[in-house]
């Protein structure tokens, strides 16, 4: 029962915040229903068991990609400019890509087994044996991805002439 | 769930923890001396790298991570072919304009590619191979806006990340399906047949574009002729040969995969883009009036040829392809540097028309890079006529004789351009020009031993091609 209302409650919760994406004017008003639309799916994660994505929304999307975005939408000083560029054809394109992922969503759903008992949700140690056993190559990798790309970006973003030297 | 160690063996990605700690040494060089120095540490690491390949070739090869890092005979020509490459991007770079602003940096993030192909290289694992291409592309998107003072190099650089970052997401997306279809990243899977084959093709065809990006094979070329022009010469020649020796060395792979000799979708696939590809490079070609504009289009068709050998793979095709690797590296890193040292001195993008009488006041040099267009046009005696007669001919030899005839008809449309140059290089007076100061004695030399190689791949071709026909015997049985 409290599952249900729980479940209701986040569901809707997470609808209308991703309403609010697109519909609000201020563009740093929709980055805040962005975060309730995070939030709210971390909350869904975390009702099916699965606590570890539900974690991982948190620290990842909300923690580090969300404020990321705050900051250039701030940064970027935006006015109310974009108001009027939302024609009515991107919008004919929203609803039809949204009708779409209903549509997918609807016959994922008529098709999948009926609920029983799932596999367990893997938790940190399944995760951490998996990514530092059979994944430990690819997870040393992204290092070296994340240090390549970051001499890259502090070589592009370096404004006007070194020091002299 | 018990905790299973891997299988490390930490030995076989030595040459890349050598070259990951030279790539963020070089970073602490700073101003001209310590530019000089970061290439000398760059040029080292990099040879350390190509010197570990003769001790392994021909043993029994090395294998890291449970399998996820094969070197092979055959993975070890390829990075071998892709050390020289960047050993050769090195010299170019290390001759760099005298106002240069960047340190150690750009010789960093040269290493990094380096690091990059030789995982796409080594791996048989579709995650592995996407992290390799990403370390691969990251580098050169900066690598080709590196002089920022231009805006041509800036357009060039954000042009070539956003259709490189598209690649990545259909690479991504291809990768997805080919999991969801077999229940593995390993390429393994793919010499049963799957459980959802239309799942697993998609995924494959989705891999293949990813890949064929950074071939720049038709239709996925878009981003070469704007990359090539707006980015250092010496960045140019880089990303004209290595990424391609590294994704062809990934196709190869691939196309090794595949059950079974049927000439099956994938195959098909790979004859599209490769008639594409010839068809559109060399034509494109032939209106060109920029040098280094030319050689980029020149480059499509050259990786349409190239594709030829993966449609003839699970016979002579493999052995083809590296030995017109082979050549292709040194011929087109020599036009590249024949540009480099041009380009130094007349400021501006070089026109082929200002290679006008370059014949009579520097006679070694427009030899040089007479050698290189005859090569490229692939006439005898050089290097380029054997590349191309071998591919040819596993071509025909693997029953692709329609792909092969757009071949020599394409290849009768390049003789116009490449020989346009050598025509104007010769017969062209150029009295009005302005004098040319000889080249810097390292570039001079790079220019002479590349010339010299193309030339001695056309005449002695067989000693080049006994290594790599070794490489491959125990891959064919």
């Amino acid at each position: 029962m409290i599952e249900a209302v729980l479940f209701w409650g986040l569901a809707a919760a997470a609808v209308a915040s991703a309403l609010g994406v697109v519909a609000l004017q201020n563009p740093v008003g929709s980055v805040m229903a962005l975060l309730a639309a995070m939030l709210a799916t971390a909350g869904l994660y975390a009702l099916m068991g699965a606590v570890v994505v539900a974690l991982f929304q948190l620290i990842v999307y909300i923690g580090a990609v969300l404020v990321l975005f705050l900051f250039v939408v701030m940064l970027l000083d935006l006015k109310a400019s974009a108001a009027p560029a939302r024609a009515a054809a991107s919008g004919a394109a929203g609803v039809g890509i949204t009708a779409a992922a209903g549509w997918a969503a609807w016959v994922a759903a008529s098709h999948a087994p009926p609920a029983g008992s799932p596999r367990p949700a893997p938790g940190v140690f399944e995760l951490a044996f998996d990514l530092f056993g059979r994944h430990l190559l690819v997870f040393e990798l992204t290092s070296v991805l994340l240090l390549a790309a970051a001499v890259g970006a502090i070589f592009i973003s370096r404004t006007g002439k070194r020091r002299s030297s | 769930m018990a905790f299973s160690i891997p299988d490390v063996n930490l030995a076989s990605l030595l040459p890349e923890i050598v070259l990951l700690a030279a790539a963020a040494g070089v970073l602490l060089f700073d101003g001209r001396a310590g530019r000089r120095r970061a290439a000398a540490v760059a040029a080292a690491a990099v040879a350390s790298s190509l010197a570990t390949i003769p001790f392994l070739f021909r043993g029994a090869g090395m294998t890291g991570f449970s399998g996820l890092i094969v070197k092979d005979d055959v993975t070890l020509v390829f990075l071998a072919l892709m050390d020289l490459a960047a050993l050769g991007a090195i010299v170019l770079a290390s001759g760099g304009a005298a106002d240069a602003e960047e340190g150690g940096e750009l010789y960093g993030l040269t290493l990094f590619a380096l690091i990059g192909m030789h995982l796409m290289a080594a791996s048989r694992d579709l995650l592995v191979l996407f992290l390799g291409m990403e370390t691969l592309a990251l580098p050169l998107y900066i690598l080709v806006g590196s002089r920022r003072a231009s805006r041509d190099g800036m357009e060039a650089a954000v042009k070539y990340f956003l259709l490189g970052s598209f690649a990545s997401a259909l690479f991504l997306l291809g990768l997805a399906l080919y999991y969801g279809a077999t229940g593995t990243a390993g390429l393994g899977a793919l010499s049963q047949t799957p459980a959802r084959p239309s799942l697993a093709f998609a995924g494959l065809a989705l891999v293949t574009a990813g890949v064929g990006f950074k071939i720049a094979a038709v239709p996925f070329h878009m981003w070469a002729p704007d990359a090539y022009e707006g980015a250092p010469v010496p960045v140019a020649a880089y990303i004209s040969v290595a990424p391609k020796v590294a994704a062809f060395a990934v196709l190869l792979r691939l196309g090794l995969s595949l059950p079974g000799p049927d000439p099956g979708f994938w195959t098909q696939a790979v004859l599209a883009m490769s008639a594409a590809s010839m068809i559109v490079g060399n034509l494109a070609a032939l209106r060109q009036s920029g040098f280094v504009r030319m050689l980029a289009y020149s480059g499509v068709a050259q990786a349409g040829y190239m594709l030829i050998g993966l449609a003839a793979l699970p016979a002579r095709g493999g052995e083809a392809l590296v030995f017109y690797l082979l050549v292709y590296l040194f011929m087109n890193l020599g036009a590249f540097a024949a540009a480099a040292a041009l380009e130094r001195r007349e400021g501006g993008r070089l026109q082929i028309e200002d290679l006008s009488g370059l014949a009579s006041r520097r006679p070694l040099f427009a030899f040089a890079l007479a050698v290189f267009m005859v090569s490229l046009a692939g006439l005898p005696p050089t290097g380029g006529f054997f590349a191309k007669f071998t591919l040819f001919k596993a071509g025909i030899d693997a029953g692709q004789l329609p792909v092969v005839l757009v071949a020599v008809v394409m290849t009768v449309v390049s003789l116009f351009y490449y020989l346009r140059v050598v025509a104007v290089l010769y017969m062209r007076d150029g009295a009005e020009r302005p004098e040319i100061r000889p080249a810097a004695p390292l570039l001079a030399c790079f220019i002479g031993a590349a010339a010299v190689l193309t030339l001695l791949a056309g005449v002695l071709p067989g000693e080049f091609i006994r290594e790599i026909l070794a490489a491959f015997a125990p891959a064919a049985l």
